[in-house]
C-alpha cells in the first residue's frame, strides 16, 4: 500500500528526472572505451619493460659473482648395489668330507733316545 | 569486435541513453556528472559487449551506473554530499497543490547519502522490486530494505508535516 510520502517521493523523483537532458554519448563513450584499453596495454607493457630492465641486470649479476664450477674430481669408488642381498650374519659351520682321508692311526712312537744315541 | 556487433551496440546506446541519463541525473544531482557517469558505465559496457549482448546489456549498464555510484561515494569517506548552488528553477503546473511540498522533498532527496538515494530511485523511479534493487546493487535485500526504511524515516524527519498536509489535502 502506498502512503503519502511514497506518493510524493515518487513524484518529485519524476519531476526532477524531467530536468535532465538526453544527449547522445554512444560516440563518446567508444572513444573512452578504447583510450582505457590502449592505457591498460601501455601500463601493461610499462610494466613488462620495467621488469625486464630491473630483472635483466639483476640476473646477469648474480650469475656473474657465483663460484665457477669445481672439475671433476678423481673417479670415487662407486659401490654398486649387489644383486643378492649380503646379509651379515655367518654361516652355520658344514662338515664337508675331506678330499684326503684322515686316519685315525695314532703316530709312531718316538724313541726317547733318539738318532746316535745307539750302543 | 566486428561492425556488426558495434553497430548493434550503438543502437543500444541510442535507444537507452536519455533514460540512463535520467536516472543518473536523479542520482548526482547535475547535469554533466549525470553525463560522466553515463559515459562511464556505456565505455565499460562495450568492452565487455562480446560477452554480454546476449544476455541483459541494460540490467548491466544500469548496475555498473548505480554501483559506480555509490562506490565512487564511498570513496569519498561518505561525505554528505551539498548542493553548491541552489537547484535549477524549471516552472511546472502545480497540478498537485503543493508545490512547496515538492521542492522540499526534492532538497531533502538530493541531500540524502549516494546509497540511500539509489535505492530510493531504484525502487520508486524504476518501480523495481527488492530483489532486482539488490541485485542491481550487489547487496542483500535486506539491505535494500534498511536502506529503504532509513531514508524514508529521514525524509518524514526532514518534512515533519508533509504526511499531514498530504492526508488532509486527499
Amino acid at each position: 500500500m502506498n502512503t503519502p510520502i511514497d506518493d510524493l517521493i515518487r513524484s518529485t523523483l519524476t519531476d526532477l528526472a524531467k530536468e535532465a537532458v538526453p544527449m547522445n554519448l554512444t560516440d563518446s563513450a567508444v572513444a573512452r572505451a578504447r583510450r582505457r584499453r590502449t592505457l591498460t596495454v601501455s601500463v601493461g607493457v610499462a610494466g613488462v619493460v620495467a621488469a625486464l630492465m630491473v630483472g635483466t641486470p639483476l640476473a646477469l649479476a648474480v650469475s656473474r659473482d657465483a663460484p665457477p664450477p669445481s672439475a671433476p674430481a678423481d673417479q670415487p669408488p662407486v659401490d654398486f648395489p649387489s644383486p643378492v642381498p649380503i646379509s651379515p650374519v655367518p654361516s652355520p659351520p658344514v662338515n664337508l668330507p675331506s678330499p684326503v682321508p684322515i686316519s685315525p692311526v695314532p703316530s709312531p712312537p718316538v724313541d726317547s733316545k733318539g738318532p746316535g744315541t745307539g750302543s | 569486435m566486428d561492425d556488426k556487433a558495434r553497430a548493434r551496440f550503438g543502437e543500444f546506446a541510442q535507444n537507452r541513453t536519455a533514460a540512463l541519463i535520467r536516472a543518473a541525473y536523479l542520482l548526482t544531482g547535475d547535469q554533466h556528472a549525470a553525463e560522466d557517469l553515463v559515459q562511464s558505465a556505456l565505455a565499460k559496457t562495450y568492452a565487455k559487449w562480446p560477452t554480454i549482448r546476449h544476455e541483459d546489456p541494460e540490467g548491466y549498464v544500469r548496475a555498473v551506473m548505480y554501483r559506480e555510484r555509490v562506490s565512487w561515494w564511498r570513496r569519498r569517506g561518505r561525505l554528505r554530499e551539498t548542493l553548491v548552488g541552489s537547484p535549477v528553477e524549471q516552472e511546472h503546473p502545480d497540478d498537485s497543490g503543493h508545490a512547496d511540498l515538492r521542492l522540499a522533498m526534492r532538497a531533502a532527496l538530493l541531500h540524502l547519502p549516494v546509497a540511500q538515494r539509489a535505492v530510493l530511485v531504484l525502487r520508486y523511479y524504476e518501480d523495481l522490486p527488492e530483489q532486482q534493487v539488490a541485485e542491481v546493487l550487489g547487496c542483500s535485500v535486506g539491505t535494500v530494505r534498511s536502506r529503504t526504511h532509513r531514508a524514508v524515516s529521514r525524509l518524514r524527519e526532514v518534512l515533519p508535516g508533509a504526511e499531514l498536509v498530504l492526508e488532509l489535502k486527499r
